[in-house]
């Protein structure tokens, strides 16, 4: 097909580590005849700053475009060299860089005639890749300067408050009323034991003061439209709606405290109570009770919810040193399975409330506490495995400590923004060190919604969300090759051939980021794929079954022609 | 422009395809070399691992290619079955670690496809040996050598897959 002359070879001697061991003269002389070759040449030490002005220069001059360059591995200098070549104006679809030395010559030193060979085969396969690859189209989207946060609790409005002050304009949406989340319902926020108020004073004065934040109480979102840089937003407050701009979503949305039904004879006794409900006692006034036994991991680290909800220690241990202080006289005792209490702040709660007089008792999973009592609880018999006794606790109230769980109506967030949950319902994040992005461009997790956190936690999350969405909204422009959420630059955009697509959906499914979609285009269903969603991983490619799906940059017919070349 | 990239993507594929099986049917007799291999390395992992065998002038079997991808799962079985009818004894797929993809969880979308390309390559007769899948264990340049070696190991117990491909048409005329 291309019979034309295009292409300048360029080999790199590498100060001889390359020409040492492999015969780079035979290496010139075959390229110089090969049809596709216009010039073949050898030069040193290609890295160099001041040969790569040389070398773009004799590329710009030759005006045939295409080069190949024969010289390191990309992780070594050649990722520079291919850089350096584009800040001088030359097109990355027209370069392509053969690892020669790693791949080639250091590794079959011993054999040189054998190396030699394999060099002229990778040679050709990056001279196949060179002919056909192209570049994928970018395209850029304006941002707006505005985000949305879901849910008002401490992360939705720490990250709130962080991005009023750097002048974004904010979006709080909140489903309840009042703004605070989990936090109106509790006593007290563990660790520091501070009031739920008191801890969120600053940031609710934040929202009450700054005029870049609008609060929408009692409003639900009913539907999200848009990518990244420019999602439509329609809001729903009772029987009023209307749609909102932004340019990046916060999702802190929390999760929801489980309820210990039919375990532990929860509302068949008086006096078993679950820890929320607890937490409602403490706030109303003192609690008349004076034998208290918490068990923990009620529901949680189990086959069903096999996770630790994390919360539930530091909090029984709040409550119970809350209790011992409100009357010392009080016997308050945690059965426990083991308490986690990671980190030193939490480590040194754990160490006050021992010294503070609460009872520590582990008991196993297979062996659990036993509630005794009719119509109000009287004892709560409990294998001890430090002493192997069983113990027989009087009791006047028995606290349970159940997860923290996602909320039952997420699914239908998951849907609107095309998220992901795991398999407990908590939104998932992008693998390795992005905690919080998702894989959707522009849509960011903080907080419980993510994974059960401490109030604290939660709003170093929501104030790390509000930073990841300010460094996507302070721009002007979006370009869809730049929104990589992991490197500078994606590989490629994936391109469906509308006249080929049969509309099987296959690349719909498998898309790890949910960046095709299928639709009518003239009456017939026909894969399309967001730029802005797509990370050029290639997973579609895999799956069409007519191949009118590709990479550009490496599409299936370039792979063949490798494959073709490799043993020539 | 799309009709046209259509019958271009159509064209170079024929072309190619008795390009090759010509080359092929003209060098039968090229065997005696040792077995071939095709690796596709993911960018992130695998071919790391091969860049850092290089670093560390690690020597390795000559007859294998790295064909550098974006991700496992971009590999298409149609190209390893394609790479096996070019008379290359051996493909091998290596990926991330299966819950550390940097593109989601592509790779255990791979994974199953592969394993079900084993039971096809076991029923036509090819033999899964010839297949190596790999995830999150190349890595390091060591594991990547220690990974080669051994595949090219075991594709010594292969006959070479011309002769393979030969006998089983001489088979098929007989019958």
């Amino acid at each position: 097909m291309d019979s034309k002359k295009t292409v300048i070879c360029v080999l790199c001697r590498c100060y001889g580590e390359i020409s040492d061991v492999i015969d780079l003269d035979s290496l010139k002389n075959m390229l110089t005849d090969h049809p596709l070759v216009s010039s073949a040449e050898i030069r040193d030490c290609l890295c160099l700053e001041a040969n790569l002005e040389g070398l773009s220069e004799t590329i710009r001059q030759s005006g045939t475009g295409k080069v190949l360059i024969a010289a390191c591995s990309p992780l070594a200098r050649g990722d520079p060299i291919l850089r350096g070549l584009e800040q001088r104006g030359i097109h990355p679809a027209d370069l392509e860089l053969v690892e020669i030395r790693e791949g080639c010559v250091w590794i079959h030193k011993d054999n040189p005639q054998g190396a030699t060979g394999k060099a002229w085969d990778l040679i050709n396969m990056g001279l196949a890749s060179l002919i056909r690859k192209e570049r994928s189209e970018d395209t850029t989207t304006l941002v707006r300067h505005e985000v949305v946060i879901v849910g008002a609790g401490p992360a939705g409005l720490a990250a709130a408050a962080s991005l009023g002050q750097l002048g974004v304009k904010v979006h709080l949406v909140e489903r309840g009323k009042r703004p605070g989340g989990m936090l109106n319902l509790i006593s007290k926020v563990a660790p520091d034991e501070t009031g739920p108020q008191e801890k969120l004073a600053p940031y609710l004065k934040a929202v009450d003061e700054n005029t870049n934040i609008t609060y929408y109480a009692s409003t639900h979102i009913a539907s999200v439209e848009g990518t990244v840089g420019d999602f439509a937003i329609s809001l729903q407050a009772g029987e009023t709606g209307h749609t909102i701009h932004a340019g990046a979503v916060i999702v802190a949305t929390g999760a929801q405290a489980l309820l210990p039904q039919g375990l532990y004879r929860y509302k068949e006794l008086k006096g078993v109570l679950s820890a929320i409900e607890l937490e409602r006692h403490l706030k109303a006034g003192p609690v008349q009770a004076r034998r208290i036994v918490f068990i923990q991991c009620v529901a949680a680290r189990d086959q069903a919810r096999p996770y630790c909800s994390a919360i539930c220690c530091p909090v029984s241990l709040k409550n119970a040193m809350a209790l011992r202080k409100e009357h010392p006289e009080a016997e308050v005792s945690i059965l426990h399975r083991d308490i986690i209490c990671p980190g030193s702040t939490l480590e040194h709660y754990y160490r006050r409330a021992m010294a503070k007089g609460v009872k520590f008792i582990r008991f196993e999973e297979q062996n659990p506490p036993v509630i005794e009592g009719e119509d109000q609880v009287s004892t709560v018999r409990v294998y001890d495995t430090a002493t192997g006794i069983m113990r027989e606790l009087d009791t006047d109230m028995v606290v349970l400590s159940t997860p923290l769980a996602a909320h039952k109506d997420a699914h239908g967030l998951v849907r609107m923004l095309a998220l992901t949950q795991d398999h407990l319902g908590f939104f998932e994040v992008q693998p390795l060190m992005h905690p919080v992005e998702t894989t959707v461009p522009g849509i960011f997790i903080c907080g419980s919604a993510r994974w059960p956190v401490l109030a604290d936690r939660a709003i170093t999350q929501g104030e790390a969300a509000a930073m990841k969405a300010f460094c996507l909204v302070s721009g002007q422009e979006i370009a869809a090759l730049g929104l990589s959420q992991f490197k500078g630059e994606k590989f490629a955009i994936a391109r469906v051939d509308q006249e080929a697509c049969t509309g099987c959906g296959n690349c719909v499914h498998i898309c790890p980021y949910d960046a095709c979609t299928l639709g009518l285009v003239d009456g017939a269903s026909k894969s399309t794929v967001d730029p802005m969603r797509c990370t050029g991983c290639g997973t579609c490619v895999a799956v069409c079954p007519n191949g009118s799906i590709q990479l550009p940059e490496q599409d299936a017919v370039v792979i063949g022609e490798m494959l073709a070349q490799s043993f020539s | 422009m799309a009709r046209c990239w259509r019958n271009r993507f159509r064209d170079a594929w024929c072309d190619m395809s008795n390009r090759v099986s010509n080359e092929i049917k003209g060098n039968t007799k090229k065997t005696g070399r040792g077995p071939k291999a095709i690796i596709f390395a993911c960018r992130w992992c695998a071919l790391i691992g091969a860049d850092g065998a290089g670093k560390n002038r690690v020597q390795l079997p000559l007859n294998f290619r790295v064909i550098p991808v974006e991700c496992a799962a971009r590999v298409e079985p149609d190209s390893i079955i394609r790479a096996f009818s070019y008379g290359i004894d051996g493909v091998g797929v290596l990926g991330c670690h299966l819950g550390g993809c940097r593109y989601h969880n592509a790779n255990h979308r791979a994974l199953k496809r592969l394993d079900l390309l084993r039971k096809l390559l076991d029923t036509v007769g090819i033999g899964s040996g010839r297949l190596l899948t790999s995830f999150g264990t190349a890595h390091e340049y060591h594991q990547f050598a220690a990974i080669l070696n051994e595949f090219f190991q075991g594709l010594r117990e292969f006959p070479p897959i011309d002769e393979w491909a030969r006998a089983q048409m001489t088979d098929a005329g007989k019958g």
